[in-house]
């Protein structure tokens, strides 16, 4: 009998405050109901809704908040396509300034590069470069424990374990997530219309990298010399290619003694 | 517990039963929120303000609700719910009427206010069988202990980003070895007098 009422009067009691509970709540709701713009619903639909965080704000719903309340640029998302940013601002009545379209690119192919010691820790690239700088002598070399990979909320990059992870151009809206947890820091945006990449690094003095590995750029200055449009040249031991000039002519691919300048 | 006077368990509270830094509740929003002195300052203010009420509100529940109907099995979930009830309206009306105070928290409003200091307060007052007047006392200076611990932490976090850090113990190690030396240190206030 005894167990019989505290059943009983636990369900009653447990009921009833629910019931209260619930019924605060709705009222509350109904009384304290923020009135939301409904211009940031209609954004609200045209954003992705992947919540990348590209734009530099906590998802996609307070971008669209922010774009409304605070006037943010309604051209910060790298996700959406022109049109979609213009009919944003079109809503907004601003005029939204569209950013080059970019993808993240892989600046390594450090496979061949040498290793300092054999690391058998967890299996995360952070982990792994905290441990006197990596277990590959290069510094900016991929340890490819894919933390990019796990990172990108698109799932662009294809990674296997121990492998360079590739990025895949379609899916990759250059949101620069990768670009955060990178630890060696090898990964960087460039233009789409990008047809030719350096793909290293590192900033040490050539002979150094050449003893570290087989595809390091080691400074050797041909590409800036070959370049019928003088478009590379040498910042910190590293070829740079400026964009703006480059015509992917592919001259300084076939020149590149130690393989660092690809091709599309 | 009648015979401690309301000073002694404001005490007792705040330094000698510090919730972080002798029981190791509110970890998470301890280390995840303490970023700059402002911040946390105001982060400590908030939990003073809803944990005292949430206290209150889980006494009156405990000791009008339960206890006369031999409940007491069921005071997790009981307290759980109001909490969970109360900073909810807390947070309603602070959007509605406070808009900027959400925006400078950041998203840790919702963090801070809903953490397991709450539920461990409405635990400990029921469990010491406070009054109404002591358990208020109580989660107030549960509340501000929180708060002293928070700052005290912040403080020194923001001194050491200035020194050189050995690159393994950078961020949360050393936040970790910090909380453990500030624990040790609150440790020898024990012996003051005991709850």
């Amino acid at each position: 009998m005894q167990t019989m009422n505290t059943i009983i009067n636990s369900v009653l009691i447990l009921g009833g405050i629910s019931l209260v509970l619930g019924c605060i709540i709705i009222i509350a709701l109904r009384k304290y109901s923020f009135p939301t713009d409904p211009r940031q619903n209609k954004i609200q639909e045209l954003l992705p809704g992947s919540n990348c965080g590209a734009c530099s704000f906590n998802g996609c719903n307070e971008y669209a908040e922010a774009m409304v309340m605070i006037g943010a640029e309604p051209g910060l998302c790298c996700v959406i396509d022109d049109d979609t940013a213009k009919k944003i601002g079109g809503i907004l009545g601003r005029e939204a300034h569209l950013k080059e379209k970019q993808v993240a690119c892989v600046l390594c192919q450090g496979e061949n590069s040498e290793l300092k010691y054999k690391y058998s820790g967890t299996e995360e690239c952070l982990a792994a470069s905290i441990v006197s700088g990596g277990f590959r002598s290069c510094e900016n070399a991929c340890l490819g424990f894919g933390d990019c990979a796990s990172a990108c909320s698109f799932s662009a990059i294809s990674w296997q374990k121990g492998q360079i992870p590739e990025i895949i151009a379609e899916k990759c809206n250059a949101c620069g997530k990768c670009l955060k947890v990178c630890p060696v820091n090898i990964i960087r945006l460039i233009p789409r219309s990008a047809g030719i990449y350096v793909k290293c690094n590192v900033q040490n003095k050539g002979l150094t990298i050449k003893k570290m590995c087989t595809v390091g750029c080691f400074t050797c200055g041909d590409c800036v010399k070959t370049c019928p449009e003088k478009a590379i040249t040498i910042v910190n031991e590293l070829a740079k290619i400026d964009y703006s000039k480059c015509t992917n002519c592919g001259i300084c691919v076939d020149n590149c003694p130690s393989g660092v300048l690809l091709s599309n | 517990m009648n015979e401690l006077n309301l000073f002694s368990i404001f005490i007792s509270g705040m330094i000698i039963n510090n919730i972080v830094l002798i029981w190791f509740i509110g970890l998470c929003s301890f280390l995840r929120v303490s970023v700059s002195l402002e911040a946390s300052t105001g982060m400590g203010i908030a939990i003073i303000f809803v944990t005292t009420i949430s206290s209150a509100v889980s006494w009156i529940v405990y000791n009008y609700l339960l206890k006369p109907y031999n409940l007491e099995f069921l005071k997790i979930i009981v307290f759980v719910l109001f909490i969970a009830l109360f900073i909810q309206l807390v947070a309603m009306f602070i959007k509605k009427n406070i808009p900027g105070l959400l925006k400078s928290s950041g998203n840790y409003f919702t963090l801070i206010t809903a953490n397991c200091v709450m539920l461990a307060v409405a635990f400990l007052q029921a469990e010491y069988r406070f009054n109404f007047i002591q358990s208020l006392v109580f989660s107030l200076g549960i509340s501000c202990g929180f708060a002293l611990a928070v700052i005290l932490f912040v403080s020194i976090r923001e001194r050491l980003e200035l020194a050189p850090v050995p690159k393994a113990l950078k961020g949360y190690p050393l936040s970790f070895f910090i909380a453990a030396l500030m624990s040790l240190a609150f440790m020898g206030f024990r012996g003051l007098f005991g709850l």
